[in-house]
């Protein structure tokens, strides 16, 4: 009987409280010693030659006859009321089926109390109007051809002078979300933290707006069959997309089916619903034909979403030993026109480290930039670079091992509930992590002319428990072979793969004799948004027990045809075997005998376990080469150590901790958007000015993986690796820089001009005595704080 | 992007009658510069005119006698690889080297790198600004990082070849050829500061085309360096770049050309430097004293500060590397 309980599920650092409908009969989990074939070895991606050979079916390959093409009309300001729209030119030019404006669009409501069309512009690349004509080429001319008359507004773009009561309003309930004090967190006694301290260090750190830049930008396809909706989209959540259009058009939740068999990234910024579905179907409507909505990049660096800029003032208070005594982060994340408050800068210093007292006070505030959306570890990248850099400067000023700091202050209980972590083996992923990059060799200065080499490290801590509800089925055919049917999504991480080898695993089937259905809300049962890096602890139980449940129908059937006990039986490879009396039958046997009576096994991810904290834990170590007469910083070599648990497969988390590595890098040394603020616009909203790695700033790249699994966590002990391997990068290389050249940069992106700046700094400060000359020696380290 | 009319020109008197019949047209060869601009609706020109169906107008032909005349619509990557280039011509080779990818290589031809526009943010943006006629300057008080601290007039962009410094540093020059005849320049002649009624980093007129870039033979034991200081470790345009060719008689120095990239509207003669260096010979203290005169007179204008910095070093480690050979 199923039943319902509460279960607590854990969201990019928010706890969520969920009912949950569970079966009492739950899986077991596999435990440490269980003889695996398939989980935890490496498996070609399921998928992966149709991906490099062109021939996988995305989004923008969907061709369907009489496709009308979608472009939309953005705002050229940053803050600005709409006051007439003149479309008469647009729709007469030949090949234009259907314009979109407030003027003939229905008053949906879309983020708090604006419409799909506002009266109002908040950013520019803010939506005005939509076009659907015979070609791209059409469409994007007749948007020349709409004549917008705007009333210029004052705007702000900057998160601090949106803060003040005199500011623009972005919104009209006020520019800081939640009111003027914030979201506040606190333990124990601040203040008599920091009296107890020995140093107290107070620093300013800043994290820019980077760009997500998804290979494949919000695009999708509309098509009506009657009054039923299917919607081709990108997207990271195909029920969430399902359940935002239908809210918005106002259908029922069976008459929307959205699609997404094969997506090119997304990493947070494709949760749910967008803007651009809605308008595509309500055009698709108009038009009486599908509707192709595919963005340009500058679309896309424009309103497609953005890491919040963030600004910290980071307090901290140690005692001689170097515990801490009390932190205390004021935060400032600039959300845009239509972020919301999700990110959790203070993540890191509430949770990672034992303190007693602690103060978060995180403000997320409304401008007229373009809107931030969750990027892969949302606050968590921010924090912990402000964080991580501080431990640091904090070691080398009691003259300490930044390694041996962290062990000083490792939380054995999370700090913030004080319960105990299902598992924590962040103290293996130092030592591991520290061994592998050689950690204890660093001291001795390595120079090579101008050329300076330092080593630096950053700890890892996220969720990534995943929890209900998550559903799958399985279904047998009277070959042999098995249908896995979700309604999750592979957003490019592997899910296919690894979800296929959990349930060959489980059913005792080869890999390749199983497809998996994923992306389609009309065949596969709710799944969670991919996001949060809870797919696979959130779909691979539900796949698991999904298996189960067929398997167990399979082997009561083979008994009864094999005249053995049920329980005497085990399935491999697709042969059954029975111990007592020895015998075998192959699966595919069993399914032809019952025909078209089909084996449909169904399975729930169960709730989580009560009373213990899931989190992931890492370390990351990184080698830098400072040129500290040019400002070059070059990445010589990363080296990670990352728990996730169990490793279902070692090739698809190597890839997760690879790619997040690259774009840690990124987001360490080059990644920027900028926004002009005289105008209020974007200036680089393009692949050429923005800078993203190329292959010849990506270092050798060292991974190890804790691989145990958590056994209380979930029924395959594996937890998420989505996220965490991006969260610790930036942070190491910048405290490897300071290691090399003997210079902080508490802004990023570390780039050459505030290298050269730090360095001209250090020049000017007088020379102590004794000491040879230079911009950066190796011993002569700057004390702060 | 407008609607545009297309030709193929046949020759380049053709070329050049077509630029002149029609007011609002561009020439068109790789078209890695051109197309992103009209893309943008920076222009908007009504005729586009090939040269690359032009006769012989790509090759690449050496005398024998140590000099090389180039087609303009060679590409770059057809020069990279030309032996010549590589033998004679180290410093070229090596710009091409770090310039663009190998796929903008092997489509960009020299001509057009040679009249490219800059790549000022807001030049490119929707931005009124001097090289579109209007009045004033968005980078001065905006986002200058990318800005010139040298020859500033009433544009503070950057020249952004990275074929323009090494050519310059060789001495080379280029015949432009319009309905009214040819005429060879030198290419440093051919970069000029944009003021008053030029809105543009070069002085070819409307109805002119680059048709030939030529590189003389260079003095017995020239030596050259390359340096390219970029965001990301390729495919980028320089922050600063730095081309010098140098040769010596009995070890003095005779000759000397630094030319400074991406600090200046066009390619930048570091005068001060190259004074500093002729008929001395090459040490150590005497690197310190050009280098540093590499950079007097430098006005940066906010964030592009580290260019005084970067452009020094970027000296001081050329003359370095050739103060052994």
């Amino acid at each position: 009987m199923p039943k319902i309980v509460r279960t607590r599920v854990e969201f990019e650092g928010e706890v969520r409280e969920r009912m949950a409908v569970v079966v009492e009969d739950q899986v077991l989990p596999w435990s440490a010693r269980e003889k695996l074939d398939i989980v935890g070895r490496p498996h070609p991606r399921v998928g992966g030659r149709q991906i490099v050979t062109g021939g996988a079916t995305y989004t923008a390959d969907v061709q369907i006859p009489g496709m009308l093409h979608c472009k939309i009309r953005r705002s050229p300001l940053p803050h600005a009321e709409v006051l007439s729209i003149d479309t008469a030119e647009a729709q007469t030019l030949f090949g234009v089926r259907g314009v979109l404006t407030h003027a003939n669009a229905p008053r949906i409501r879309w983020f708090g109390n604006s419409f799909l069309f506002d009266r109002f512009v908040r950013f520019e690349g803010d939506e005005v109007a939509a076009v659907a004509a015979d070609s791209e080429e059409i469409a994007e001319d007749a948007l020349d051809l709409i004549h917008v008359r705007y009333r210029e507004l004052p705007f702000v773009v900057d998160p601090e002078q949106a803060m003040k009561p005199d500011a623009p309003r972005v919104h009209k309930e006020g520019n800081v979300i939640g009111g003027p004090e914030g979201d506040v967190y606190e333990r124990g006694n601040l203040e008599e933290g920091f009296a107890r301290s020995n140093h107290v260090f107070s620093e300013r750190y800043e994290t820019q707006a980077a760009v997500h830049n998804c290979l494949e930008p919000h695009c999708c396809v509309a098509m009506w069959n009657g009054d039923e909706l299917v919607l081709w989209t990108s997207t990271q959540h195909a029920y969430g997309v399902r359940d935002g259009v239908a809210a918005a058009l106002g259908l029922p939740l069976h008459k929307v089916r959205v699609i997404c068999e094969f997506m090119g990234a997304g990493f947070g910024s494709k949760q749910g619903a967008g803007k651009h579905e809605v308008i595509a179907a309500l055009l698709a409507k108009m038009t009486e034909r599908p509707v192709r909505l595919y963005p340009s990049r500058r679309e896309e660096n424009l309103a497609g979403g953005v890491r919040h800029p963030t600004i910290q003032y980071l307090r901290a208070g140690v005692r001689r030993d170097g515990k801490l005594m009390a932190l205390h982060l004021r935060s400032i994340a600039n959300v845009g026109a239509y972020g919301t408050d999700s990110s959790e800068v203070g993540g890191p210093v509430r949770e990672l480290y034992d303190c007693a007292n602690v103060r978060t006070e995180q403000f997320a505030v409304y401008t007229n930039a373009g809107p931030a959306a969750a990027f892969r570890a949302p606050g968590y990248v921010e924090g912990m670079f402000a964080l991580e850099s501080m431990m640091d400067q904090i070691a080398y000023s009691l003259s300490m091992d930044p390694l041996q700091l962290r062990l000083v202050n490792y939380a054995r209980k999370d700090p913030v509930r004080g319960a105990t972590y299902s598992s924590k083996p962040l103290d293996e992923a130092y030592r591991t992590g520290a061994k592998m990059a050689g950690w204890n060799l660093r001291a001795k200065a390595q120079q090579m002319g101008a050329r300076r080499r330092g080593l630096g490290m950053a700890s890892q801590i996220w969720g990534g428990g995943g929890g209900p509800p998550a559903y799958a089925i399985i279904r047998l055919n009277s070959d042999g072979t098995a249908d896995l049917v979700t309604g999750t999504q592979d957003i490019g991480t592997g899910t296919k793969t690894v979800l296929v080898q959990i349930a060959a695993e489980e059913l005792g089937l080869k890999a390749e004799d199983i497809r998996i259905t994923v992306g389609d809300t009309l065949a596969g049962p709710y799944a969670p948004v991919s996001a949060g890096s809870m797919t696979v602890p959130s779909m691979g139980p539900a796949v698991r027990a999904a298996a189960k449940s067929a398997r167990e129908e399979l082997l009561s059937l083979a008994s009864a045809l094999m005249q053995v006990s049920a329980a005497s039986l085990s399935i491999r490879n697709g042969i059954i075997t029975s111990t007592t009396p020895s015998k075998t039958v192959a699966v595919s046997d069993v399914t032809r005998r019952i025909g078209d009576f089909m084996i449909v096994g169904k399975g729930a991810r169960g709730p989580n376990p009560p009373n213990v904290k899931v989190r992931t834990f890492g370390a990351q170590f990184a080698e830098v080469e400072v040129d500290v007469e040019t400002g070059d910083v070059t990445v010589t070599r990363v080296v990670a150590v990352h728990d996730f648990g169990r490793i279902i497969n070692p090739l698809t988390s190597g890839s997760q901790i690879e790619g997040g590595i690259v774009q840690g890098i990124g987001f360490a040394l080059m990644e920027e958007r900028f926004v002009d603020p005289e105008s209020g616009t974007s200036l680089n909203a393009n692949l050429e000015a923005y800078k993203i790695p190329t292959i010849l700033d990506i270092p050798i790249i060292e991974h190890a993986l804790i691989d145990r699994p958590d056994e209380s966590c979930n029924s395959i002990g594996s937890k998420g690796a989505g996220e965490p391997p991006i969260i610790p990068t930036a942070a190491a290389i910048a405290n490897a820089v300071y290691d090399a050249a003997g210079v902080r940069v508490r802004s990023l992106p570390i780039t050459r001009e505030k290298i050269l700046v730090e360095i001209g700094k250090l020049k000017l400060q007088p020379k102590p005595a004794g000491e040879a000359p230079g911009p950066a020696q190796k011993r002569r380290r700057p004390r702060r704080g | 992007m407008r609607a545009f009319d297309y030709v193929d020109a046949t020759s380049v008197e053709d070329a050049t009658t077509f630029l002149q019949d029609e007011a609002d047209s561009a020439l068109i060869a790789g078209g890695t510069e051109l197309l992103v601009l009209m893309k943008n609706k920076v222009i908007n020109p009504r005729l586009l005119i090939n040269v690359k169906s032009i006769d012989g107008l790509h090759r690449i032909r050496a005398d024998g006698e140590g000099s090389l005349t180039i087609g303009s619509v060679a590409t770059i990557a057809e020069l990279g690889s030309d032996e010549v280039v590589q033998r004679s011509f180290p410093i070229l080779a090596d710009a091409i080297r770090v310039a663009a990818s190998p796929q903008l290589r092997n489509m960009a031809t020299v001509g057009g790198n040679l009249c490219q526009k800059p790549r000022c943010w807001y030049y490119r943006g929707s931005f009124d600004c001097f090289l579109k006629g209007a009045r004033g300057c968005h980078a001065l008080n905006g986002q200058n990082r990318g800005s010139g601290i040298f020859g500033r007039s009433e544009c503070y962009a950057v020249n952004p070849s990275d074929l323009a410094p090494p050519l310059v540093a060789l001495g080379a020059s280029v015949v432009i050829q319009s309905p009214q005849g040819r005429k060879q320049i030198s290419l440093a002649d051919f970069f000029t500061l944009p003021r008053g009624e030029l809105l543009n980093q070069t002085i070819l007129g409307r109805d002119e085309m680059v048709v030939e870039v030529r590189i003389p033979k260079q003095p017995h034991r020239s030596r050259g360096v390359f340096l390219k200081a970029m965001e990301r470790k390729t495919w980028s345009f320089a922050q600063a770049s730095v081309a010098m060719q140098l040769s010596r008689s009995d070890d003095r120095i005779e000759d000397v050309r630094i030319v400074l990239g991406a600090i200046a509207p066009i390619p930048w003669r570091a005068t001060a430097a190259e004074d500093a260096l002729r008929a001395r010979a090459l040490t150590r203290q005497l690197i310190e004293v050009a280098s540093a005169a590499a950079v007097e007179g430098a006005h940066p204008s906010g964030d592009n500060r580290y260019k005084v910095t970067l452009v020094r070093e970027l000296v001081k480690r050329g003359l370095s590397a050739l103060l052994n050979t």
